[in-house]
C-alpha cells in the first residue's frame, strides 16, 4: 500500500499535468490568429504580436518544465513505494 | 524600409473580444504548487503583457484613429470616413495632391522654410509642432504637412538641394521635424541627425524635436543605419551629454543599432563593439553623473547580446587584464579597454537606476545560462568563475552600497526567472526589442521592490549576508543545486550518484521553498539550513559545491573582496 508522501506526489504530479494542459490549451496561445496583418498593420500591432510570440515561447517552455517536474513526482513516488516495499514489517 | 499602417475596424473589434476572453482566462488560471511557481509567473507576466500593451493600443484604435501618433495627422478625415463604411484603413499613402508649395522653387521653398522656423522659434508659448498640430493651430494643422511633403519630394529628387538642406539643417531644425510627417527618404535622416547632435542646442525645443523625429525614423526604419551612426564617435557623445532628449527614444535608438541590428545581421557585431569601445573611452570623461539616461538604458539592453563574449574576455586575471573581445571563441578581436576602464564604462552606464537594475538581471540571466549551458561537465570545464568576474566587474564600476543592493536583487530576482534563453543574439531572435523591455520591466519592478524590502530591514543577523558578492555566490550556488537536482541523468557524471531519493527529495523540498518564498529564503534562513543539510548530512554534494567553489574568484565574491584600484 502506497505511503502517505508517494499519495501526495502522484497527487501533485497529476495537477502539474492539468495546469500544463490548460495552459496549453489556453486562448492565448492562438491569439495570434485574431491578430494578423489582415487585422491590423504598422509599428505597434507588429510590437504587440512580437511580445505575444515571446510569451507563447516562455508559456511552452513552462509546459514542458511543468510535465518534467510531473514525471520527477511520479518517478519519486515510486521510488518510496518501493524502499517502503523493501522493509519488511512496516506498515505503511 | 517603410512600414506600412492600417487596421480593420470590424476585425479590430473581433480582436478585442478575443484579447479580453484571453485574459479571463489567464486569471482563472491558478496553482498553489511551489513546482509551479515560475509557470504561474509566466502565465501572469503574459496577462499583464496584454493588459498593458494590448488593451490600450485596441482602446485607442476603437476610441479614434490614434494607432499611430508618428504618422500624418492629417488623415484624420479620411480614417473617420473609412471607418464609417468599415474599410481597410491605410496610413501609408500620406502625400495630399497639390500644395501651394510645389509650385515654388528652390530658393522660395527654403524661404517658407525659414519663416515657418522663425514663427516657431520666437517662443511664444505655444508648445511644441506636434502640439500645434494637434491643437488645430494655424499654419500648424492646415499647411505644414504639405511643406513637409514638400520638402520629401524635392530632398529624394534634387540631390542638391537635399545636400543644401543637410548644410544647413542646424538654421533649418523645422527640415528635420517635417521627417516625422511625411514619407522623406532614410538617407537623409542618417545625414541629418549627427549635425542637429553636435549643434548641442539642448535649450531648442524644435531642436530637439527636429532630433527625435531624425532619430524615430531611423530607429524604426533601419537598425543598421543606427549602428552606423552610433559608429560616428562625435555623434555617440553627443548622445551621451544629451540634455532634454527623450528617453524612450534615445534608448530605442541605441537598443536598435546595438542589438536589432546585429541580430539581424551577425556580420555588424564588430561595429557593435567598436560602439562600446568608444563608449568606454568617453566615460573616462567628463560623466561622473553618467551618460544619458536613454543611452546608458539601451546599452543596457542591449547587453543580453554581449554579455557572454564579455564574460569570456574578462580572463582569469584581475588586476588590470586588458578585457579581450573574441567573437564565437575565435580570434581576438580587440582590446575593448583595460579592467579598470571597462569597470567604469559599467559603473556611468549604471548611474541611472533603471540600467543598473537591466544590468542585474543581465547577470542573473547569465548565471542561469551559464549553468544550464555547462551541464554535467561544470566541474571539469572553467565557465562558472566567468560569473563571478563578471559580478566583480559589475561591483566594482558602482561606488556605493545601496547600488550594489539593487544590482544584488536584481540578478538574484532575474536569476530565479530562468531567463537565461534571453542571452546572445541568435538565441535571442524570437525577442523583440520590445520583448526585451518588457521583461526587463517586469522582473525590475519585482526587483526593486526585493531590494528596498532588503534595504529598509537591513541586515536581519550574523547568518544573512545580503552584500553583492554574497548575494551573488549564493545564486550561483542556488542555480548549480536546481541544476544537479533536476537532472538525474548527470549525477553519475558528476560524482552525486550516491545521494540516496530522501536526500534528493529534500534537497528538492528546500530548492522548491528558496524559489517560491525569497524573502524566507533571507528572513528564515532558509539557505543557510539548507547550506548546513548539505555540509552536515550529504557529503557527495558538499564535495561537488566545493570543487569550484574553490575558484580564486568565486572566493573573492564570496568574501566581497573589492580590489584596490592600481
Amino acid at each position: 500500500m502506497p505511503g502517505h508522501q508517494a499519495i501526495e506526489l502522484r497527487l501533485r504530479a497529476q495537477r502539474l499535468h492539468q495546469l500544463a494542459s490548460r495552459i496549453e490549451a489556453s486562448l492565448v496561445m492562438s491569439l495570434e490568429r485574431h491578430a494578423g496583418t489582415n487585422t491590423w498593420r504598422g509599428r505597434r500591432p507588429l510590437l504587440c504580436v512580437n511580445l505575444l510570440r515571446h510569451n507563447q515561447a516562455q508559456l511552452h517552455a513552462e509546459v514542458d518544465g511543468l510535465r518534467w517536474q510531473a514525471y520527477l513526482f511520479d518517478q519519486r513516488a515510486a521510488r518510496l513505494d518501493l524502499a517502503a516495499a523493501l522493509q519488511p514489517g512496516r506498515a505503511s | 524600409m517603410s512600414i506600412e499602417t492600417g487596421y480593420q475596424p470590424k476585425r479590430v473589434d473581433a480582436l478585442n473580444w478575443h484579447a479580453r476572453a484571453a485574459i479571463g482566462e489567464l486569471l482563472s488560471i491558478h496553482s498553489s504548487d511551489p513546482a509551479a511557481a515560475p509557470a504561474m509567473r509566466v502565465v501572469v507576466l503574459t496577462r499583464r503583457n496584454l493588459e498593458d500593451q494590448w488593451l490600450p493600443l485596441i482602446m485607442a484604435i476603437r476610441a479614434s484613429n490614434a494607432m499611430v501618433t508618428w504618422s500624418s495627422s492629417v488623415l484624420s478625415g479620411l480614417a473617420d470616413l473609412a471607418e464609417r463604411f468599415g474599410q481597410w484603413l491605410t496610413f501609408a499613402d500620406s502625400t495630399s495632391p497639390a500644395s501651394r508649395f510645389a509650385t515654388l522653387n528652390n530658393e522660395d521653398l527654403m524661404h517658407e522654410l525659414y519663416v515657418a522656423g522663425h514663427l516657431n522659434t520666437r517662443g511664444d508659448g505655444k508648445g511644441s509642432i506636434a502640439e500645434r498640430i494637434d491643437g488645430g493651430a494655424p499654419f500648424w494643422s492646415d499647411e505644414f504637412a504639405d511643406l513637409a511633403a514638400e520638402l520629401a519630394v524635392r530632398v529624394a529628387i534634387d540631390e542638391r538641394f537635399a545636400l543644401r538642406l543637410i548644410d544647413e539643417i542646424d538654421q533649418h531644425p523645422l527640415a528635420a521635424v517635417a521627417i516625422g510627417h511625411a514619407d522623406f527618404p532614410l538617407a537623409f535622416s542618417q545625414a541629418a541627425l549627427p549635425g542637429l547632435l553636435e549643434s548641442g542646442r539642448w535649450w531648442s525645443g524644435v531642436h530637439v524635436e527636429a532630433i527625435e523625429n531624425a532619430m524615430l525614423h531611423v530607429l524604426t526604419a533601419s537598425p543598421a543605419a543606427a549602428l552606423d551612426l552610433l559608429g560616428d564617435s562625435a555623434v555617440l557623445a553627443a548622445l551621451a551629454g544629451a540634455k532634454t532628449l527623450d528617453p524612450t527614444i534615445a534608448r530605442d535608438f541605441v537598443r536598435a543599432g546595438l542589438y536589432d541590428a546585429i541580430e539581424a545581421d551577425r556580420a555588424r557585431l564588430i561595429d557593435g563593439w567598436g560602439v562600446l569601445e568608444n563608449l568606454t573611452v568617453l566615460a573616462d570623461g567628463e560623466f561622473d553623473d553618467g551618460f544619458h539616461r536613454g543611452l546608458a538604458q539601451g546599452v543596457a539592453d542591449s547587453m543580453f547580446g554581449y554579455v557572454a563574449t564579455l564574460a569570456y574576455g574578462i580572463g582569469a586575471g584581475i588586476d588590470n587584464d586588458a578585457i579581450r573581445i573574441h567573437i564565437d571563441s575565435g580570434d581576438s578581436l580587440g582590446v575593448l579597454g583595460d579592467r579598470d576602464a571597462v569597470a567604469n564604462l559599467f559603473g556611468t552606464v549604471m548611474r541611472g537606476a533603471d540600467a543598473r537594475v537591466t544590468m542585474g538581471v543581465v547577470l542573473g540571466a547569465y548565471t542561469d545560462r551559464v549553468i544550464n549551458d555547462l551541464g554535467a561537465t561544470i566541474v571539469d570545464r572553467t565557465g562558472v568563475e566567468s560569473i563571478a568576474r563578471l559580478g566583480l566587474l559589475l561591483r566594482d564600476g558602482l561606488n556605493d552600497e545601496q547600488a550594489e543592493l539593487t544590482l544584488a536583487a536584481a540578478a538574484e530576482t532575474a536569476r530565479r526567472q530562468r531567463i537565461g534563453d534571453l542571452i546572445g543574439f541568435g538565441a535571442g531572435s524570437w525577442m523583440s526589442a520590445s520583448g526585451v523591455g518588457v521583461v526587463t520591466r517586469t522582473v525590475v519592478s519585482q526587483a526593486v521592490s526585493s531590494a528596498m524590502d532588503l534595504g529598509s530591514k537591513g541586515a536581519p543577523d550574523d547568518i544573512v549576508d545580503m552584500s553583492f558578492g554574497s548575494t551573488t555566490y549564493r545564486g550561483i550556488q542556488l542555480s548549480v543545486l536546481r541544476y544537479v537536482h533536476d537532472h538525474p541523468d548527470a549525477h553519475a557524471d558528476l560524482a552525486v550518484d550516491r545521494v540516496s531519493p530522501e536526500q534528493w527529495a529534500e534537497v528538492g523540498r528546500r530548492l522548491d521553498a528558496i524559489a517560491s518564498k525569497p524573502d524566507g529564503a533571507i528572513g528564515e534562513g532558509l539557505i543557510h539550513d539548507l547550506d548546513n543539510l548539505i555540509a552536515n548530512s550529504i557529503p557527495a554534494l558538499d564535495s561537488l559545491w566545493k570543487q569550484f567553489a574553490g575558484n580564486g574568484d568565486m572566493t573573492r565574491l564570496k568574501e566581497n573582496g573589492r580590489r584596490t584600484k592600481s
